[in-house]
């Protein structure tokens, strides 16, 4: 399926896999659509796919193939980011009737921005990304092995917290950091985030927007 | 400072002339401390003096530079042991304030030591695509912290990305942490 034109164009495999809508009556294919987009994050569910063929008269596979093609639909509008008339012209254009293709623009706008969003941070690949950080900052008094009276080291403790994208599990990080090291890390990091202000970082910004 | 008793017995013995004569003596101290001036501590000591005497003149010194004794103190405590030769006294100390900055700086590395934060590496990404999004359109930091293991001189990294904003939020909060230096500084500028 390409959107080159920001139309949707579909293979002729799925097209065939989503005929059934427009073969049976529009009352049912609208059922068939709410149903599809009910199973977006549950998954099928192979009995409940049984009854509403059972309820619908038709057979089970073809059913099970369409809800199936229906919710691949679903997820490649999401992944575009089509826009609703573009949505609309495409569906005109395969071939559907008002009352279906009006029912599919509303299930996928009612799931669009969950969809998307799954998309982009859940099942993206991604390194650990950052969640908290705590920070102490401690004076070394004495030790087993030095009890000297002059003795005075300051240094910072700091907890990092990291949550893994695809599991969700929190890494913590403790980590001694000498004064002079913040000092040095503070510099490094206002840098950085400078860059991202500066014209280079803007000029990319638009050529791509 | 506690010594135990075979301690108290190898310092006389370390007092008697007839067991040790001066310029055995004198190689002897400065042996001992010379595992301090090199990086090899593995040195050798001939079989006539134990293993045991130069086990109670190390634990002597730790002592010494544990509870910060200054000259007078550890004059008075050799004393006390027994070992009053003013000559020997005078080559101990003289090698004891040679090396004295070596030895403190050893046991200061005896304490529980965390992870070390040493250095910090970023980068900055601008994400366009993925296999499960197109018109993605997000900049991204990679930020990479070079750390030390605790007791160790292995180094690791740790990677993690954040958000713009993310790395603003974590910029305040070391900065934050930056402030309590100025103020130490601060505090300790007022009280002169």
């Amino acid at each position: 399926m390409s959107t080159t034109s920001s139309l949707l164009l579909l293979a002729d495999e799925r097209k065939a896999q989503l005929d059934l809508l427009n073969k049976i009556d529009e009352s049912a294919a609208v059922e068939i659509c709410n149903a599809a987009s009910g199973y977006l994050f549950t998954g099928l569910n192979a009995k409940s796919i049984t009854n509403a063929a059972n309820h619908l008269q038709l057979d089970v596979e073809i059913v099970r193939t369409t809800i199936d093609s229906l919710l691949w639909l679903y997820t490649e509008c999401a992944k575009s980011k089509i826009a609703t008339d573009a949505l609309d012209e495409s569906l005109k254009l395969l071939g559907y009737s008002t009352p279906i293709r009006q029912s599919f623009i509303e299930c996928y706008q009612a799931k669009a921005h969950q969809l998307y969003t799954t998309l982009a941070n859940d099942l993206a690949l991604s390194l650990p990304h950052y969640e908290n950080l705590h920070w102490r900052f401690d004076v070394q008094i004495a030790t087993r092995s030095m009890r000297n009276r002059k003795q005075f080291e300051p240094f910072f403790i700091v907890k990092l917290i990291l949550i893994n994208g695809s599991n969700k599990k929190e890494q913590v990080h403790v980590l001694q950091v000498d004064p002079l090291t913040l000092v040095h890390i503070v510099e490094q990091l206002e840098l950085a985030m400078n860059e991202s202000r500066n014209n280079h970082a803007r000029r990319i910004m638009h050529t791509f927007r | 400072m506690e010594l135990n008793s075979g301690i108290e017995e190898d310092f006389r013995r370390l007092n008697n002339s007839t067991f040790i004569v001066d310029s055995q003596y004198e190689e002897f101290i400065d042996k001992i401390f010379s595992i301090f001036a090199s990086a090899n501590s593995n040195i050798e000591f001939s079989t006539s003096f134990d293993k045991r005497l130069v086990s109670s003149i190390l634990t002597f010194i730790f002592e010494c530079v544990k509870y910060d004794f200054d000259e007078t103190s550890i004059r008075t405590k050799l004393d006390d042991l027994q070992f009053t030769n003013k000559i020997r006294q005078d080559r101990f100390l003289n090698q004891f304030n040679q090396h004295l900055s070596v030895i403190q700086l050893y046991l200061k590395q005896k304490s529980i030591e965390h992870d070390r934060l040493l250095d910090v590496n970023w980068r900055l990404d601008l994400q366009l695509k993925t296999n499960y999004t197109d018109k993605l359109l997000q900049p991204i930091y990679i930020l990479d912290w070079t750390k030390r293991e605790k007791y160790t001189t292995k180094i690791d990294h740790i990677q993690f990305s954040c958000s713009q904003e993310s790395l603003q939020e974590l910029l305040e909060k070391l900065k934050d942490a930056q402030s309590v230096l100025h103020q130490m500084q601060y505090q300790q500028q007022t009280k002169k």
